[in-house]
């Protein structure tokens, strides 16, 4: 068959393979799962462990003989555990009722394997650290004793899902006080039509409310929590944090604001969904439910911004740090190209934590402006190595013809070399673009919520895979699609072979 | 016009010029010989300082051009070079190559530059071309108009370095015809050449670059033939003389054809000897030398075949110097060849058991 021909087979087959797949997703899992209906059938299964939890403790006390899996939060041991990847996992007392409630295909076994103290941790060698923290500790003991922290628990458990907190009462008269927490844990912490709610969310607002404090709200992975608190990031996290001795080396612990049980959840037998209500299930959850199409609106909105300006600085850096070392002395050049091989080996997500907790750890700048600046330097040292290669293939022999006419170096560099050096510059070009998108994907890593964390926070939300991945996935590449086509135009026009006569004339006129 | 006093230029392992004085004047056009590794490409390119000398002065026009601080781009509005690899600018057109200079550094007047550089284009037969680009040239279009790029400039004097030294022998004619046509103009010339036919015609004046210097000069018709110094003769003669050496059987005579017809070229060979010789060469190589090569080579046979030629009577004498192997000419499988060689040679004489001389002249056998 010919090329044309040749080209629509293969797309097709790439489309049947896409379809397969992708089908696979939004069925319930097999029958060939294992049953678990009491403790005792608890041996030589897999477990689901979140990393840096307390689950490992019980998990080395109890169950030492069954294969540990570790995820980074809740729902991704939830997705796991209905789709037969998993067989067991811990989830605390208290919001065990809202997750039977959130999602199907799952049960619990009724029987406490342990005994937690929630309390949410503070700095604990700084003095403003020890201060929150004696504040905290405080007021929690007043709410104790008037019998409104139990209270408060109960009223969240029964009606997280229409619960709001009050605002109204903060001042900041005495400052900022940042919190974090994945808001993946209803219901003490969640997100509800965009925006943080939850126990532990009402407990940090009522705190700065009584202490003249302006509350900062991030969204943070569970494992970057404590880190974040011991290098002074954020003041204080929680997201059922319990107290043990471990952490209590490295961080400070208020009194208990609640205790709780830890249960085991098993799978259940699931109800048969038929495809095409999966489907609309999922779309309404999605998208639909609490607005959340805004949230993935505001996603793109960030990732967008984050990338362009980005790809605007950066190249615009990289093409004046090459100048610069064109034309100053040879340590200039070793050093960028020492700087430029270190940006390129690393992983994107170990230069952005490297930014994010060691260049600027002391600093309160925000992820956001971080996030810029880092990708910024990954485009100028992309550009400044991409154009340094490009201009070192061009044969010195234009360079000395340029020379013998008259032409000074810099004239010689604009007017013959650079747009020859755009031929091999601009591929190289459309790559870093497309790497630099694609990198911009890791900022949840900083509290950033771009399209990809969002799409994780709707996913934790509503243990949906499908939707949240596959939408995203089509955004990234309508966005790459978009950003490299507005390159080849850009090339189209600055191409000295596709300059029309009339265009060429343009330099003989007065 | 231009005077170089006591140029020096060192390397880090080898000096190639070491004292050298000499004189341009208006009018001049100087052919620049000599062995390589003699800084022929080095003197012109510092002439207009694409290299600076180690030590010594140059004065173009009265003026120390080799002074720390000389504005360069004034030196090379008055001195154009013209390269062996052409360096035309591939980012522009043809009409845009000859006129950008003109126009960013001599300011002239864009329209004027243009009308300017399509007649020069026109002189050499290029108008055509003005809108192409150099990748679509072919390597004798492109030299010619590099050279229209550096008239272009007005320039006193004009350099070229080995200008066709990277054409294929087709194109050679075509670009010397332009050069020619700038000496009878007037134009001061400088030219580093392999070619002595040509430089014969065009130059007044004959530099012969040895020793770290300037070593002789003279007009073309002195240098060239009857030259007075010991290494001036020995290149002269060299040069005249066209030399194979085989010394493994996997000898490549196919490249050595066309280093014969650049030799013809450059030596003016008559073009009838010249097929002549290469039919000769076709036999004795293919026909007798290979075959022996394959079975009988040793490791120090050496096979030496020289082809000297002379204008004034046009006759060749190709001369076969064989050691450590032995060739039967009356071997009846060879008889072929033996007869194909008397046919166009005028003698075939051995004048010792291991060489062998053949006479090829045109005359009729």
């Amino acid at each position: 068959m010919n090329v044309k021909e040749g080209k629509k087979s293969g797309l097709l087959l790439f489309l049947m393979l896409l379809m397969l797949v992708l089908s696979g997703c939004g069925k319930s899992s097999s029958d060939s799962a294992v049953r678990i209906d009491s403790l005792d059938d608890i041996h030589n299964v897999r477990f689901g462990l979140v990393t840096g939890a307390l689950d490992e403790v019980i998990y080395a006390e109890k169950f030492s003989d069954c294969t540990p899996f570790y995820f980074n939060g809740f729902n991704d041991e939830v997705a796991a555990l209905k789709e037969n990847k998993i067989d067991c996992m811990f989830y605390e007392s208290s919001g065990i009722s809202a997750l039977m409630s959130e999602t199907d295909g799952i049960t619990y076994i009724e029987e406490s394997v342990y005994e937690e103290q929630f309390s949410m941790p503070f700095a604990k060698d700084t003095p403003r650290g020890q201060k929150l923290c004696a504040e905290f500790d405080e007021f929690i003991g007043k709410l104790e004793e008037s019998g409104e922290l139990k209270e408060l628990e109960q009223d969240w458990t029964d009606n997280f899902e229409t619960k709001v907190i009050d605002y109204s009462g903060i001042t900041g008269e005495n400052g900022k006080v940042i919190y974090a927490s994945p808001f993946d844990a209803p219901p003490f912490n969640f997100v509800k039509n965009g925006e943080p709610s939850g126990f532990e969310v009402d407990l940090f607002v009522r705190y700065c409310t009584e202490y003249g404090y302006e509350p900062e709200i991030q969204s943070m992975d569970f494992g970057a929590l404590i880190p974040a608190i011991t290098s002074g990031k954020i003041d204080l996290g929680s997201d059922y944090i319990c107290v043990t001795e471990e952490r209590k080396q490295s961080v400070a612990f208020p009194r208990a604001y609640a205790t709780g049980d830890v249960y085991v959840v098993v799978r259940a037998e699931a109800e048969k969904v038929s495809f095409l209500d999966s489907i609309a299930n999922g779309f309404r959850k999605t998208f639909i439910e609490e607005q959340r199409w805004k949230m993935i609106l505001s996603g793109i909105c960030t990732t967008l911004l984050i990338s362009i300006a980005s790809i605007i600085i950066g190249s615009v850096l990289g093409f004046l740090i090459y100048l610069l070392c064109r034309k100053g002395p040879n340590w200039i050049t070793s050093f960028f190209d020492g700087l430029s091989w270190v940006v390129s080996s690393l992983p994107t997500v170990v230069l952005l934590m490297l930014m994010f907790y060691v260049v600027f750890g002391k600093s309160q700048i925000a992820g956001f402006w971080v996030s810029i600046i880092t990708f910024s330097i990954f485009m100028a040292m992309g550009v400044y190595s991409a154009l340094s290669t490009a201009v070192k293939s061009i044969d010195s022999g234009q360079l000395e013809g340029a020379y013998s006419l008259g032409f000074s170096d810099t004239r010689t560099f604009m007017m013959i070399i650079l747009p020859q050096a755009m031929e091999q510059f601009i591929p190289n070009y459309k790559g870093l673009v497309v790497s630099l998108v694609q990198g911009t994907s890791i900022v949840g890593y900083i509290a950033v919520e771009d399209l990809t964390r969002i799409s994780d926070i709707i996913r934790g939300r509503t243990y949906e895979a499908f939707f949240p991945l596959v939408s995203t996935a089509i955004i990234y590449l309508i966005l790459c699609w978009l950003l490299t086509l507005l390159i080849s135009r850009i090339n189209l026009h600055i191409t000295p072979a596709s300059r029309s006569k009339e265009e060429i004339m343009r330099r003989f006129e007065k | 016009m231009i005077e170089i006093r006591h140029l020096k230029k060192q390397y880090e392992n080898v000096t190639p010029i070491e004292d050298l004085n000499v004189t341009v004047n208006k009018g001049d056009v100087i052919s620049i010989i000599g062995p390589s590794g003699t800084g022929k490409s080095t003197l012109l390119r510092m002439i207009n300082m694409l290299e600076s000398p180690t030590s010594g002065q140059i004065l173009v026009d009265g003026e120390d051009v080799t002074a720390p601080g000389y504005p360069l781009e004034k030196l090379r509005e008055k001195v154009g070079m013209v390269f062996q690899s052409f360096n035309l600018f591939n980012n522009m057109t043809v009409i845009e190559n000859v006129c950008v200079g003109a126009i960013t550094i001599k300011k002239m007047d864009p329209k004027e530059a243009f009308d300017r550089g399509m007649e020069l284009l026109d002189s050499v037969g290029l108008s055509a071309f003005a809108f192409a680009y150099p990748k679509s040239l072919s390597g004798g279009q492109k030299q010619r108009v590099a050279i229209v790029r550096s008239v272009a400039m007005n320039p006193e004097v004009i350099l070229f370095d080995e200008p066709t030294s990277a054409l294929d022998p087709t194109m050679v004619g075509e670009v010397h015809a332009v050069i020619k046509s700038l000496a009878e103009q007037g134009h001061t010339m400088m030219l580093v050449t392999h070619d002595m036919s040509f430089a014969e015609k065009v130059a007044n004046r004959v530099f012969f670059l040895a020793d770290g210097g300037l070593y002789e000069e003279g007009t073309p018709e002195e240098i060239f033939h009857n030259p007075q110094r010991e290494k001036t003769k020995a290149f002269i003669l060299r040069l005249r003389d066209f030399h194979m050496e085989i010394d493994t059987p996997q000898y490549d005579f196919l490249t050595m054809y066309t280093q014969f017809d650049m030799f013809a070229l450059k030596n003016a060979v008559a073009g009838e000897v010249s097929q002549k010789i290469k039919a000769i060469l076709e036999e004795l190589c293919f026909g007798i030398l290979i075959k022996k090569l394959k079975t009988d080579f040793a490791e120090r046979t050496r096979i030496i075949i020289d082809v000297s030629y002379s204008e004034t009577n046009k006759t060749a004498v190709i001369t076969a110097q064989w050691r450590h192997i032995t060739f039967d000419f009356d071997d009846p499988e060879i008889m072929i060849q033996r007869a194909l060689i008397r046919h166009y040679s005028d003698n075939v004489e051995f004048t010792a058991d291991n060489e062998v001389k053949i006479t090829v002249s045109e005359k009729k056998n």
